[in-house]
């Protein structure tokens, strides 16, 4: 699964772009542990941040499409 | 109802458009300002998940459009370094009658400083591993 990381996601994990080696779909949860366990820094952005896949906002009860790009969306400030 | 979406990291500029079901255009220019957070800036420097952006700002002028409908809507938001007194973003909204254009032109920018993914960051108070002047947000940090 190709993981986007954006503004202040993208300084606390280094990078703006990785590919995760996963099969299944991800909970919220799930996508976060292996998010933290990555980058530890990211640990405090998670409560801030949004999470996308295949564009679209993952609510809380929703999974991941492991086949879908996924985004770590921090506070958004466009305009 | 059509609607234009563009993200440029060129100077915005909106061409007048003729339309005689056109009765009003309610147009919002937002401009970078010398001080942010009290400081002062060069400008702002902002990065974009550049298809999500375009699909989200899409998504809420569609929504809009079912309540108040209308004719034209076209979104220009600027990416990478804007100077300061450049504009980031040019919104205009083309209906039959004014109240439609007004109240999707203001209920469009606050969803869009909700929801789409967009972000800026003054010059001159930047990250200090990105000082990167807003460059594509896929392109590695180093």
């Amino acid at each position: 699964m190709k993981v986007l990381y954006f503004a202040q996601a993208a300084l606390a994990a280094g990078c703006r772009e990785e590919d995760w080696p996963v099969g299944r779909e991800l909970s919220l949860e799930d996508f976060w542990s292996e998010a933290i366990r990555r980058h530890p820094a990211m640990e405090g952005l998670a409560a801030q941040c949004r999470v996308a896949s295949g564009m679209n906002y993952v609510a809380g009860g929703q999974c991941l499409d492991p086949q879908a790009e996924a985004a770590v969306i921090p506070p958004v400030s466009g305009g | 109802m059509k609607i234009e979406v563009t993200l440029s990291r060129d100077p915005l500029r909106l061409e007048p458009v003729r339309d005689p079901g056109t009765g009003a255009v309610a147009r919002f220019d937002g401009l970078v300002r010398g001080t942010e957070n009290g400081k002062a800036i060069s400008g702002l420097n902002y990065e974009a998940y550049d298809s999500m952006a375009e699909k989200i700002i899409r998504q809420i002028l569609e929504s809009l459009g079912r309540t108040h409908p209308f004719t034209l809507a076209r979104v220009h938001h600027r990416l990478g370094f804007v100077p300061v007194g450049e504009a980031a973003i040019l919104i205009d909204v083309h209906s039959r009658h004014r109240a439609g254009a007004f109240a999707v032109l203001v209920t469009f920018m606050d969803r869009l400083k909700q929801d789409v993914p967009i972000w800026k960051r003054g010059a001159g108070v930047p990250p200090a591993n990105l000082s990167d002047g807003g460059r594509d947000a896929r392109a590695p940090l180093s």
